[in-house]
């Protein structure tokens, strides 16, 4: 009775247990870099391997393979194992759950908010190891409270140029098919919101059906409402929407974001934009770019690495930078200083070790590596050279993003518990209203965006009163800045 | 007497091989479903234990969303449309298929069912770029003929995207009504057809008289999978089109994604999964709801039948 019960099972119990036993093979162990010689008859420390994850993936995933492979060969005891996650999303959960296991990477790249990682205790602050004279090194603005400080501790430091990385890439070949050359033969460059409009005209009118003047994306709303940035170089708000001199939203009151909409308007009413808007996101734009489907697009400078990549032969194409209001610049892009990306877990077992690969991450060799690369511009601002950057058109892309940089006010930097303040997000948003307005779904425009500045006002005032009710001494005060001029910096005191 | 335990002594086997996926269906559909209705009565960020407990205020504010009442518009037009639409086709492709004069039923029938066993979300890649390279080519001759003065953003009109999606849905979902209906035809004894047609029926009585009373309680079954895939339509709204141009084509699935991660994306506040959550629950009450009805006037209507 027994062996007729176990017969016809015992394959599957023996098929089921295999594929268990196959489940459970051991984590892959990265093949080790191989360790030159001793230099010194000094023993080494006891072999360590810390672990760092990051989710830029790509050509910046691979960057991080080899400097950890480098600085295996300057510290070998020291193993750092690179984990890529490219999705920016999932990044975000498995770190939490990672966290919440108590199996945190001893190193990570920023994904959540600052404020974030220190209220849940995730991170861990640089001051044990921090020298005067690593500071020095870095430029004067580079550590904010609340960006890459809290009450007084350095958490993070700057990697990145300060830039705003939005360009607008140009076809050359289209451009001179429009004849829009100047008297010494070279193309030329829309300066001004007015130039965008026309030279797009122009280009469609030489396409004759073939090609366009202008790519525009409503696939994604958020790239939509990239153009509301202009409005920043008319004094402006433009990406950080509240005004900081008066505290307020101003998408109704402030006439440069109606002069956007209507340049968006105008150019479709030319008929000069790409017809099909809807096909068209950030991911896939330079795609239809280096096909020949219109000749201006607006995006980073990201999009130079993605057409090299996919498109080598294609070539006669700059990056340049963003075109100014018709009466003349009245602000800048604003940003706000200091930043930081690269963090120690407060789980670490190996707190020295994970210092000195940060260390290693901010030193002046990785940044020139990474420059020189093409991979990124530097916090570093000598390494942005010609030299570092030979290819004419990535140092004409680094001046495009840098050239109207100014710092704006940080209200967290004053309040500390400015930080607390976090809108909701209202729906719909900046760039579905501009994807309603662009199709047409939304006639009165002037009365949405009236609307839009109200929902985000009310937004903003809710949250100031969420974070008041949890004990935040925070108010709109905290939020304007009466003597900021956007065409000047505003200088957020730095650790001293 | 079959007592409990010489039930279960006798069929021991049975219930260790369904264990497994006892097990499975417990830790990863209703747990989670239960979890998830706890989630629906906090603000939470997706991050550690829920914390800010806010009763039925998410309820509350989606009963009174506007975007929320659009988004089920959007769904219940896309069911309402989709559902009469690809039944009477792939009753349509299975009476053909079953019929004696085709030759290489086999061949035809993966290729119907071809398009079930693709990735939803390649196919709404592939249909958007279609929109711009075949849809130019409409394009070209709508303007040839002066019937449009500008090319048409099929996917960016308010007016074509729903519809486009929902084409494609029946053609995504098009091969498992077939492949239900063929085997319901199938069924059919071949003797009834014949003893009809002796009696001088034609084509349209055999099918109105015989085939459709016949498979009427498959039918119904392939109605009802059929109406709770479709409201349950995400992936190919949200590759195509993610909701827009401005919410035209936003259906449920979009909306909640919206509320769980929209707020990740932008990089900027949390996002809020009780919120997500709340939507979800939300509209599983609902379709619960239609489901009932759909039942309720299904045995209605038998027991009219059955009365007359």
């Amino acid at each position: 009775m027994k062996a007729r019960l176990l017969h016809p099972t015992l394959p599957v119990i023996v098929l089921v247990a295999a594929v268990l036993a196959g489940c459970a093979t051991p984590a892959v162990v990265p093949t080790a870099t191989p360790e030159p010689s001793a230099p010194t008859a000094t023993p080494l420390p006891q072999p360590v391997e810390i672990a760092f994850w990051e989710w830029y993936g790509g050509a910046m995933g691979d960057f991080f393979d080899k400097e950890s492979e480098l600085f295996h060969t300057q510290c070998p005891w020291i193993t750092v194992e690179v984990s890529h996650f490219p999705d920016q999303n999932a990044y975000r959960e498995a770190l939490a759950l990672a966290f919440e296991s108590e199996s945190a990477p001893d190193t990570f790249v920023r994904r959540h908010r600052f404020s974030q990682l220190v209220e849940n205790g995730w991170i861990q602050p640089l001051d044990p190891w921090i020298t005067p004279q690593w500071l020095a090194k870095f430029p004067e603005g580079s550590f904010v409270e609340t960006r890459n400080m809290w009450e007084g501790k350095v958490y993070a430091f700057s990697t990145y140029a300060s830039k705003v990385d939005r360009v607008l890439f140009i076809n050359e070949d289209m451009f001179r098919q429009a004849g829009l050359v100047d008297q010494g033969g070279n193309v030329m460059v829309p300066q001004t919101w007015s130039d965008v409009r026309a030279m797009a005209k122009q280009i469609t009118e030489a396409g004759n059906g073939e090609y366009y003047g202008m790519g525009i994306g409503i696939k994604d709303s958020r790239h939509l409402s990239w153009w509301f940035e202009l409005t920043s170089l008319a004094g402006a708000p433009g990406s950080y929407e509240i005004d900081l001199r008066t505290g307020r939203y101003t998408f109704g009151t402030d006439p440069a974001y109606a002069q956007i909409v209507e340049l968006l308007l105008g150019m479709k009413k030319d008929g000069s934009v790409y017809p099909y808007e809807s096909t068209v996101d950030d991911s896939n734009v330079y795609s239809f770019f280096a096909q020949g489907k219109f000749a201006i697009f607006m995006s980073g400078t990201y999009a130079a690495n993605n057409l090299k990549r996919d498109f080598p032969d294609f070539q006669n194409y700059r990056a340049v930078p963003l075109p100014v209001p018709d009466k003349g610049r009245r602000g800048g892009m604003a940003i706000a200083s200091g930043h930081g990306d690269f963090f120690m877990s407060s789980q670490t077992q190996h707190p020295d070790e994970a210092w000195l690969w940060l260390d290693w991450i901010s030193s002046h060799g990785l940044h020139e590596r990474m420059v020189t690369q093409g991979l990124g511009y530097s916090v570093y601002s000598e390494l942005n050279n010609p030299q570092n950057i030979p290819d004419p058109a990535s140092w004409e892309a680094y001046d495009a993003i840098t050239k109207y940089v100014v710092f704006m006010p940080y209200p967290p930097a004053c309040n500390p518990q400015a930080a607390q303040v976090i809108p909701e997000p209202v729906v719909p948003d900046t760039g579905d209203v501009l994807v309603g307005i662009y199709t047409g779904q939304i006639v009165d425009w002037r009365q949405a965006l009236k609307d839009l500045e109200e929902r985000k006002q009310a937004a903003l005032e809710a949250a100031i009163q969420k974070a008041r009710d949890e004990g935040a001494e925070v108010s709109i005060e905290d939020f304007i800045f009466p003597d900021w001029d956007p065409m000047e910096n505003y200088v957020t005191p730095s650790q001293e | 007497m079959n007592s409990p335990q010489s039930h279960l002594k006798k069929h021991v086997w049975s219930y260790i091989f369904v264990m497994p996926m006892f097990v499975l269906f417990l830790c990863f559909t209703l747990y989670p479903l239960l979890a998830s209705v706890r989630y629906t009565f906090y603000n939470w960020d997706g991050i550690g234990i829920p914390k800010d407990f806010v009763g039925v205020t998410h309820y509350v504010s989606i009963a009174q969303d506007l975007l929320f009442w659009n988004a089920f518009k959007n769904t219940f037009i896309y069911t309402a449309v989709l559902v009469p639409t690809q039944l009477t086709l792939a009753l349509g492709l299975a009476m053909v298929l079953n019929s004696r004069w085709l030759r290489a039923r086999p061949v035809f029938r993966a290729i119907f069912f071809s398009p079930v066993v693709t990735s939803s979300a390649i196919v709404g890649i592939v249909i958007s770029l279609l929109t711009s390279t075949a849809g130019h080519d409409v394009n070209t001759m709508l303007l040839r003929l002066h019937l449009i003065e500008r090319p048409i953003d099929w996917l960016g009109n308010p007016h074509t995207a729903l519809w486009i999606i929902i084409v494609t849905g029946v053609w995504i979902g098009l091969g498992y009504p077939v492949i239900y209906f063929l085997a319901a035809l199938q069924s059919v004894e071949q003797g009834l057809y014949d003893a009809a047609k002796v009696d001088g029926a034609g084509g349209f009585v055999l099918f109105w008289h015989i085939t459709l009373p016949l498979i009427r309680p498959v039918g119904l079954v392939v109605l009802l999978i059929t109406v709770l895939h479709s409201l349950r339509v995400f992936d190919i709204v949200q590759v195509m089109t993610r909701g827009g141009p401005y919410f035209a084509t936003d259906v449920v699935g979009t909306y909640i994604y919206r509320q769980a991660f929209y707020a990740n994306e932008v990089g900027g506040s949390d996002a809020n999964l009780g919120f997500a959550s709340a939507a979800a629950f939300f509209m599983g009450l609902l379709v619960m709801g239609i489901s009932a009805l759909q039942l309720a006037a299904i045995r209605y209507t038998a027991q009219q039948r059955k009365a007359g």
